[in-house]
């Protein structure tokens, strides 16, 4: 399926071109390029403060880009921002509606937002989360919010779902709830998500393609697979730690004992070459490729 | 659907946040105190007192509708609210637009209510029949009064938010208040000679200052409007 994507045969949902956004503080998000395929999840991941959620922002116009640009469903995102939205869904790590309102309030002002609201659906989904109608959005959980923030993006038929830490203080039954979710949204191939999330044991099984975005800078973007697979974890004590594998290593984590190294699949056959019968090697999960890239300096000494 | 009316209906959502009720009471409170004044007032003798009642009750009225154009935003501040702006299908300066919508439709409904609470105040002291003219100069400033002061607001509004908002609405508008005073006091011979002049040249005439008026109230909200978009759609979320 994702191969098809990759052939071209497949529209793409969304298509991010050499964004680039400076901040006062010092923060700059630099020349981001990736497309995402229509039918697709593609997780958008990164530590705190890589820059995920300034892209999104950058993808709904709430901030302004200093270069490049951003088609969402085939449309730019500013000069055609009312169309692209009508077709937007968006959950927030925390709530946007006022805290007074009640879930049937929130659907009084959402409906008059776009004109394909299925009122059936909304009610559907609430029924199917749990959500008390008359309850105020103050007195909602977490959990509770999000689902209402999930119900609304899908009772307008949004062809992009663009979720920015959803997950972020909800229980592993929610998590699993909202995967499955999910994936009956995309089954139809006309759908398509955008999941930014710094929990990757949700993307693991959900996610077809991975963004991955450090420090401001692109670091990958592409096929899941292909991204776990181009990576290695590699293990040893302190003695193995010598000067081949410090240059060829991408991140070193040093501990009392010994090391974990993120290394390239590439490099790690080079070190086979090299006869090293003592360091222990294993495939690398997404979160072992996060904090691997993202070692402090000071760690791999 | 019309983009600028999807914003307004969103609006018209933070606005009614506290309830109908609370937006019936604000609506209807000035005519219900012009009418129980009426009636505390009532006799042949009172047509002094609703007068002066009325100059009173109307200006407060004022006050009320200019808070009115404040509702959004200052709901729209509280929690996240505003990254809905952000998501709704709505661009930013037809959001701009709808919030002007309200600026005119409010400044309709106070002009009717002021028009109305006059007669509801003899009337309910029972004394219609001593009511004379329509005080329509009194309405026509309290109108252009309106205009300036919710265009000055408004425009507040986006670049202030929340509680620096109220500070700013509250500490500047006394402190223009006190400025005006002391200036007047400080060039009392200067004022009195323009105001004269004006007198004699400009409002004399009643076409002359209906026309003057328009005129100042549409170049007051024609600037708000173009600095609000200018302010809001260099703002980030």
């Amino acid at each position: 399926m994702v191969l098809d994507a990759l052939s071209g045969s497949t529209p793409f949902a969304l298509s991010v071109n050499g964004v680039s956004k400076q901040y006062d503080s010092g923060f700059r998000l630099d020349d981001i390029t990736f497309d995402l395929p229509a039918g697709y999840i593609m997780g958008l991941i990164g530590p705190n403060g890589a820059g995920k959620s300034t892209l999104i922002k950058l993808i709904l116009n709430m901030v302004r880009r200093d270069a490049g640009g951003i088609e969402v469903l085939g449309l730019d995102n500013i000069a055609d921002e009312e169309r692209v939205k009508e077709q937007l869904g968006v959950v927030f790590d925390s709530g946007y509606f006022v805290e007074v309102w009640t879930v049937n309030k929130v659907e009084q002002a959402m409906r008059g937002l776009y004109a394909t609201w299925n009122h059936r659906r909304f009610e559907q989904y609430c029924k199917r989360f749990g959500l008390d109608r008359r309850k105020k959005v103050k007195e909602l959980s977490r959990g509770m919010l999000m689902k209402l923030m999930l119900a609304v993006a899908l009772s307008h038929d949004a062809r992009l779902l663009i979720l920015d830490e959803p997950t972020s203080g909800l229980d592993v039954l929610s998590r699993d709830e909202l995967m499955d979710i999910l994936h009956e949204y995309i089954e139809d191939g006309e759908h398509t998500v955008l999941f930014s999330t710094h929990i990757t044991s949700d993307l693991e099984s959900a996610a077809d393609f991975i963004t991955y975005i450090t420090h401001g800078r692109l670091y990958f973007t592409g096929p899941k697979d292909e991204f776990l697979d181009a990576f290695r974890v590699v293990k040893g004590g302190l003695a193995d730690l010598d000067e081949t594998l410090r240059a060829k290593a991408v991140g070193i984590h040093r501990y009392e004992t010994g090391f974990d190294a993120l290394l390239r699949v590439e490099d790690v056959k080079a070190l086979a070459g090299d006869r090293r019968p003592q360091l222990l090697v294993e495939p690398a999960g997404i979160d072992d490729i996060i904090r691997l890239t993202n070692v402090r300096k000071g760690n791999a000494r | 659907m019309n983009a600028v009316v999807k914003s307004m209906r969103v609006d018209w959502a933070r606005i009614t946040s506290g309830g109908w009720g609370m937006i019936a009471g604000y609506m209807l409170m000035s005519p219900a105190m012009m009418a129980l004044f009426g009636i505390l007032f009532g006799g042949d003798d009172s047509a002094g007192a609703i007068a002066w009642l009325y100059q009173y009750i109307s200006g407060m009225n004022l006050l009320m509708f200019v808070s009115f154009v404040t509702f959004p935003a200052v709901y729209q501040d509280t929690g996240n609210n505003a990254d809905m702006n952000g998501l709704m299908p709505v661009s930013r300066r037809n959001q701009v637009i709808g919030r002007y919508v309200y600026l005119l439709l409010f400044g309709i409904m106070l002009v009717v209510e002021n028009t109305v609470m006059y007669p509801l105040g003899f009337a309910a002291a029972g004394a219609l029949g001593t009511m004379g003219a329509m005080p329509w100069r009194t309405i026509a400033i309290q109108g252009l009064v309106y205009a300036l002061c919710s265009a000055l607001v408004l425009v507040c509004s986006y670049r202030f938010k929340g509680q620096t908002l109220m500070y700013v609405v509250v500490f500047g508008g006394s402190a223009l208040l006190i400025l005006g005073f002391v200036v007047t006091m400080r060039f009392e011979d200067q004022v009195r000679a323009v105001a004269e002049w004006l007198g004699g040249h400009v409002f004399s005439s009643m076409g002359l200052t209906v026309a003057l008026g328009v005129v100042v109230a549409v170049i007051a909200l024609a600037v708000s409007y173009l600095a609000s978009v200018r302010i809001y759609e260099r703002r980030e979320m």
